[in-house]
């Protein structure tokens, strides 16, 4: 049906669900919505992106369990395309994991399935103002987790802080999958001073191997002393 | 954060206490509020969703400082406006005779203290 031009204008949604049925109650609560209006769905994950594109929707409610790409997979490829759509997260069951992993993957809202569809239609309408949308009794939780990892990343800044400059780049090579004779080669030192370099690492960061530092390299980016230094600075 | 954006409370204790919800309190959730229940003075505290979670992290474990950057963090508000809010809500906490304040362990505040600093070397 064609909008009358005299309509005003309805934000854009798209429902990534692969249960039919669920997808047209919700369409039915969206769509009764006057600023709201679905222009397109799917069951399909691997149909998101491209019909995402070509529908240009302001708003995905997408299945974190969508078969063929699940939701956090489509929250990443949605950021790293840099769609200009703001996603609407949805699980069964409240899981503090799975609210977690999907503000992890880039969603700005988690809704349940579980939920009213007055949930839903307030979600859709937070994220559409840049708003943080959560269940509300997964707030708190959430907010300690938030604190618990902050604080795990601060002890660990800790621990590299006590890294040497040499040390930094060590660890960033041990990151990239370097073993010691590549990392001598790499720094231009002997393959007995790279040993050195890698034993004070694991020391200074209180792991137990290099499978355990790069690990943490990777995790928390410190792969490129140099920028990683220039962050410290500013 | 700096300590002029602390609560006025927590820069009253200087970072040394935490707040804690008092024994004796038990939540009352029903469909469309939650209800702090003071067992003692048998009265009801209504709260909303922020003041819920701001009163779940009242646990002698988390400072207000914290509180505050998750929130940050999480709604992507100025310091400003949410400290503003989380002192509010816990000075009605507190008004409400529902918290009382741990103390911190000094030595755990002094690590938390020198994560926020930097050296190059």
């Amino acid at each position: 049906m064609m909008e009358r031009a005299t309509d005003a204008p309805r934000h854009r949604l798209f429902l990534a669900d692969d249960q039919a049925l669920f997808r047209a109650v919700v369409r039915v609560a969206l769509d009764s919505q006057s600023d709201l209006k679905v222009v397109g769905e799917s069951g399909d994950g691997q149909q998101v992106m491209s019909e995402l594109r070509r529908c240009r929707a302001d708003v995905v409610v997408v299945d974190v369990n969508l078969p063929g790409r699940n939701g956090f997979e489509i929250c990443a490829d949605i950021k790293a395309a840099a769609l200009p759509v703001k996603v609407l997260a949805m699980s069964d069951t409240a899981d503090e994991k799975t609210l977690v992993k999907a503000l992890e993957a880039g969603a700005d809202g988690y809704v349940t399935r579980e939920g009213r569809l007055a949930d839903m239609v307030g979600g859709v309408r937070a994220v559409l103002n840049g708003e943080a949308c959560v269940p509300r009794r997964m707030l708190g939780s959430l907010l300690q987790n938030l604190i618990k990892r902050r604080r795990a990343t601060d002890h660990i800044q800790l621990r590299y802080d006590r890294l040497s400059k040499r040390e930094r780049e060590t660890l960033a090579l041990l990151g990239h999958g370097h073993d010691h004779e590549s990392i001598a080669r790499e720094m231009v030192i002997s393959p007995q001073t790279a040993r050195t370099h890698i034993q004070n690492v694991l020391s200074k960061l209180e792991v137990h191997s290099r499978l355990e530092a790069a690990a943490l390299a990777v995790e928390y980016d410190f792969t490129d002393p140099a920028r990683k230094d220039e962050r410290d600075v500013s | 954060m700096s300590a002029s954006e602390m609560p006025a409370r927590s820069r009253a204790r200087g970072d040394s206490a935490l707040p804690l919800q008092r024994p004796g309190l038990w939540l009352r959730v029903s469909e469309d509020e939650t209800v702090i229940v003071d067992q003692d003075s048998s009265s009801l505290h209504v709260v909303n969703e922020t003041a819920l979670a701001l009163w779940e992290l009242c646990n002698g474990e988390n400072t207000v400082a914290e509180m505050v950057t998750a929130i940050c963090e999480l709604f992507g508000e100025s310091a400003a406006v949410v400290v503003r809010d989380v002192e509010g809500t816990l000075a009605r906490f507190d008004a409400a005779g529902l918290l009382s304040w741990t103390p911190r362990n000094p030595l755990e505040a002094n690590a938390r203290r020198g994560a926020g600093h930097r050296t190059n070397g």
